[in-house]
């Protein structure tokens, strides 16, 4: 039995099976429309207006856009999500896909507690964690200090981690990368589990040694889920606060305030709704566009034959 | 059938009515505050119980909010408000009543409420100026929860093991003479080079990143070098030669005398009764926060420093305060409640119970002319002779509360402060990076 839906000239015949699938996944359809693209929807109308929060606002059209690719703040919070992105996605894929590649040696003594050990970080808290990244990077009486101190390296024990324009980036990256790269490990050993394992031994077969088999066979066969990673890890760090949040601040002098703490500074601090919704929009459009980029790369896999 | 369906309409109509009746009765005062613990303490278990058995029928319900969370209670307190919501009573820092006034979040408080005449007589009764942030076109806005100018604590066996005599009480002593100390505080140990000991520790630092404290740091500084503000007649001043001079300081304390280092400090109220920091600005309850924990430590109090303590014109003194507020969206009845409620909790004029009670248990001061003349007030100078200091401020020093903190202006401040003590940049460079932002303002 069907039922003919007409939308325009474009006709739908909607079987029994699909309309009862409509309304399975109603929920999440009205969730996804409520709480993301009504949110959307209604920041890109404030990005339009000078609202600031508790007061009325008139529309002043593109004016908080001109405004914010004029602000050096923008520029700074820009360039400091760019830093920081950088360093995480590389270097959490980089040390996952190692740390993916050491698990999946089927001789490896202790993968499951490795494996364990590796996924702790993730399901740790964000707060808890950086409070206690706080006491590491501390100087003077801090772990890395005491570490220094212990090993008579007078510049690692006042090293000013989280505290100088230079350092900070670094140490917030170091903690983002400590604490996301034990998902993408285990997505990275799941991708070589599902690499045949003929291919490999062919190869080995024709007289190449681990190395080119990693290089040959196994890199470019992962590049789909190196490619999912990526986008994952990209989407998730520039979204990144509590981390930065609780470590820096933002500081010092904003060596540290990527996009998601300008946008919080604005609209919470200054209350400036109209300002931070034109922020938002272009944090959007950036991650966005990355995510279409690669969504691209993403089609192409060697399985496909 | 039709018999029992009527019947059942009756019971549930007379069941509405009845709740309906009971509600009316009923009233739930909705309060928030931020997170502190001592206040919590305060409100659970003495305020609210003798409210409520006070006045049979009423409900407080009590909310207590981070200060300094992910969302803080500011931001928490302004969705609320700006959303036509909010509690019908809250706390919340002087920074905020300029913009909550312009919104219109705030009742008038009722002077008779209060038991004054007027709206004046309420300003009046208090000591001078520090009422001026709650006030708007002759109406009062807010009481206080708490009130704060600053003096200097120290650690006095310190100074006694370094040979430093005690700084005197009735005379501030110069930033020079404070660097000059910190100096010879200042410890490092010889072999690993962690430093171990500084000698003086402004309100700001690595883990405590509060604007507020950035603030009042360079503020003092900027009015005892004679500007009061960062803007004159509404334009910029950041790069003036105050405004230098005052950025100066706080780099020659942090990196041409070490008498200070942003990095170092973990925990303040324990650093300085333990030994780790020699002298920090402070007010009346950094005693009461401070000694629980080091019983045994024996402490000094001097006067705010000054640029020239020969010069009265560089007695300069910050101030700031917490106030108690009612929401203006509130019904009337509710907004009437909540006044009748804070009267409750801070005292009308004249009592001085309540405010000896915040002094006692929380170390909160109420510059009610009542409080500052009271016998029990006079009991507790006797008993704690370090107050005195706070009672000749007011006599001595010019104090006011700071214009820019949690601002836009405030924040360039901050980050002007951070560029000299965390990258070393000039005081002149970093004024006049500041002077730009607050130009592009």
């Amino acid at each position: 039995m069907t039922h003919n839906l007409y939308f325009g000239v474009i006709r739908f015949d909607m079987r029994r099976e699909q309309r009862t699938g409509l309304l399975f996944i109603s929920p999440a359809i009205l969730y996804f429309l409520l709480f993301w693209i009504a949110p959307v929807l209604l920041a890109l109308f404030y990005s339009l207006t000078n609202w600031s929060v508790g007061r009325n606002f008139d529309l002043i059209g593109l004016e908080n856009y001109l405004d914010l690719f004029s602000d050096p703040r923008f520029h700074q919070s820009l360039k400091a999500s760019a830093q920081i992105v950088l360093i995480t996605v590389t270097g959490s894929a980089t040390i996952a896909l190692l740390l993916a590649v050491l698990l999946d040696d089927q001789h490896l003594i202790g993968a499951r507690i490795f494996r364990l050990c590796i996924i702790l970080p993730v399901v740790t808290d964000w707060v808890a964690t950086g409070m206690v990244w706080q006491l590491i990077f501390l100087p003077n009486a801090g772990v890395l200090a005491s570490i220094g101190a212990g090993l008579q390296l007078k510049g690692l024990v006042t090293m000013r981690w989280i505290s100088s324009s230079a350092l900070a980036p670094w140490a917030v990256s170091i903690f983002i990368v400590w604490k996301t790269t034990g998902l993408y490990a285990i997505i990275f050993l799941a991708g070589l589990k599902g690499i045949p394992q003929q291919l490999k031994e062919a190869a080995r077969v024709d007289g190449a040694n681990n190395w080119r088999v990693f290089m040959l066979i196994t890199l470019p066969l992962m590049r789909p889920i190196t490619v999912f990673v990526l986008v994952i890890a990209f989407v998730t760090n520039i979204g990144l606060f509590e981390p930065i949040f609780m470590l820096t601040g933002g500081g010092p002098a904003d060596a540290t305030r990527t996009l998601p703490l300008f946008l919080y500074e604005n609209f919470f601090l200054f209350q400036q709704g109209g300002y931070a919704s034109a922020a938002g929009i272009v944090f959007l459009a950036i991650t966005l566009a990355f995510a279409l980029v690669a969504s691209r790369l993403l089609q192409y896999s060697y399985y496909e034959d | 059938m039709k018999t029992r369906f009527v019947l059942l309409l009756c019971a549930l109509l007379v069941l509405a009515s009845g709740t309906a009746m009971l509600a009316q009765d009923e009233q739930v005062l909705t309060v928030w505050q931020h997170e502190f613990p001592p206040l919590q303490d305060a409100f659970i278990q003495k305020w609210i119980p003798e409210f409520e058995a006070a006045n049979p029928g009423v409900t407080v319900e009590l909310t207590s909010i981070p200060f300094a969370g992910v969302i803080s209670y500011d931001a928490k307190l302004l969705s609320a408000l700006a959303g036509g919501d909010g509690p019908d009573l809250w706390d919340m820092g002087d920074w905020n009543y300029n913009l909550y006034l312009d919104a219109g979040f705030l009742a008038p408080l009722d002077p008779a409420t209060f038991g004054y005449d007027s709206s004046q007589d309420m300003v009046d009764s208090h000591a001078p100026g520090t009422m001026s942030v709650f006030v708007r076109d002759g109406q009062v806005y807010g009481l206080f929860s708490e009130y704060n100018t600053l003096g200097l604590f120290y650690n006095a066996d310190m100074f006694d093991e370094a040979g430093i005599d005690r700084l005197p009480t009735d005379r501030p002593v110069s930033w020079d003479d404070i660097a000059e100390i910190s100096s010879a505080l200042y410890l490092e140990n010889a072999d690993s080079g962690a430093i171990e000991r500084v000698g003086y520790q402004f309100g700001f630092f690595a883990n405590f990143r509060s604007p507020q404290w950035y603030a009042q740091g360079y503020y003092a500084l900027l009015r005892q070098y004679g500007q009061n503000d960062l803007y004159i007649d509404g334009a910029p001043a950041a790069n003036s030669e105050a405004s230098v001079n005052a950025l100066q300081v706080i780099y020659d304390y942090t990196w041409t005398h070490k008498a200070y280092d942003p990095t170092f400090i973990a925990n303040w109220f324990a650093d300085i009764p333990q030994g780790r920091v020699g002298m920090v600005l402070a007010g009346t309850w950094f005693p009461p926060a401070a000694t629980p924990n080091n019983p045994d430590w024996e402490f000094g109090v001097a006067p705010h420093p000054v640029v020239d303590p020969d010069d009265p014109s560089t007695y300069h003194n910050i101030q700031w305060a917490w106030g108690w507020s009612v929401n203006a969206n509130a019904s009337a009845e509710r907004q009437q409640l909540a006044q009748e409620f804070l009267a409750f909790i801070v005292g009308k004029k004249g009592e001085t119970e309540q405010a000896a009670w915040w002094f006692d248990n929380l170390g909160y001061m109420h510059p009610s002319d009542a409080f500052l003349g009271s016998d029990t007030y006079a009991a507790t100078l006797e008993e704690n002779p370090w107050l005195q200091v706070w009672v000749d401020a007011f006599e001595d020093y010019q104090i006011d509360y700071v214009q820019h903190s949690y601002d836009q202006a405030g924040q360039a401040l901050l980050r002007a402060i951070d560029r000299i003590i965390y990258d070393q940049m000039s005081a002149g460079d970093s004024a006049n990076l500041l002077q730009g932002e607050l130009e592009r303002m």
